[in-house]
């Protein structure tokens, strides 16, 4: 891939999962770090999003696993159970993946986990 | 107490749970660099903590070990589990701290502690 086009490709695949949250996450850092704005869609979206070898779908469950396990991410987490949604998890299988931490990151972190998809999941059922 | 009481106190408890041979090979390599730092722990965490009743040793072990597990302080958590047997402390003991360590650090936390515990005992049936 080259990389003259990372923000561009970077910030198209964040619309494709975020729809128009993906200008709220990058609009939250223009004040003070635009360039951490800008790192994250040209980094985590244009090239590691981008790359071939593994679905959107796989990507955003690998996601939602580390998220968990690391237990110090909440808001992001919450971000990623909405991404990992919109392109195609199932409620069911998001509370899958963060029961299966439970075993490799604790029950803490777990339960920390479905509490924030159950606020992920309250947040869309009230915008339907 | 004053500092040197402290001090001393607390050399005493050290030597009681770490053994000899542990608190003098860290006083033999004292040097201008670590010093201040070994007259801290000596202070510190065996003059102002350990010494505290309140808790047994035999508990104040066992809430130790399982901490290490949890923070991932692979060296720590060997020093401790070879100063838990002078504390009362049994391999069966041990062993149920890191079963219960499994469900809030996760398995492969616990799996490392168990391998490292082993280790320790390995070495030292080595040395008798």
């Amino acid at each position: 891939m080259d990389d003259a086009n990372r923000y561009e490709r970077g910030l198209a695949k964040l619309q494709e999962i975020y729809g128009e949250r993906a200008q709220i996450l990058i609009a939250s850092l223009k004040d003070i770090a635009p360039d951490l704005g800008r790192y994250i869609v040209e980094f985590g979206f244009g090239d590691i999003h981008c790359r071939p070898g593994l679905n959107l779908k796989s990507r955003e469950i690998a996601t939602v696993a580390a998220l968990t396990a690391l237990g110090n991410a909440a808001p992001q987490l919450r971000a990623h159970i909405h991404a990992a949604l919109n392109v195609g998890c199932s409620e069911q299988e998001v509370i899958e993946i963060i029961m299966q931490m439970a075993l490799y990151a604790g029950f803490p972190a777990a339960l920390n986990g479905i509490q924030a998809a159950r606020e992920v999941f309250m947040e869309r059922a009230g915008k339907k | 107490m004053d500092e040197s009481e402290r001090y001393t106190k607390g050399i005493e408890v050290r030597r009681a749970v770490l053994g000899d041979k542990h608190v003098n090979r860290a006083l033999e390599n004292k040097n201008s660099f670590n010093e201040e730092f070994q007259d801290l722990i000596t202070r510190y965490a065996w003059g102002e903590i350990w010494t505290r009743p309140g808790l047994p040793r035999h508990t104040r072990s066992l809430i130790t070990i399982a901490m290490l597990v949890a923070l991932n302080r692979g060296e720590e958590f060997r020093i401790h589990v070879r100063a838990a047997a002078n504390n009362g402390v049994t391999r069966d003991e041990i062993k149920e701290v890191l079963l219960q360590a499994a469900i809030y650090c996760g398995v492969p936390a616990a799996n490392s502690a168990f391998h490292a515990a082993e280790e320790v005992w390995a070495e030292q049936e080595r040395r008798v």
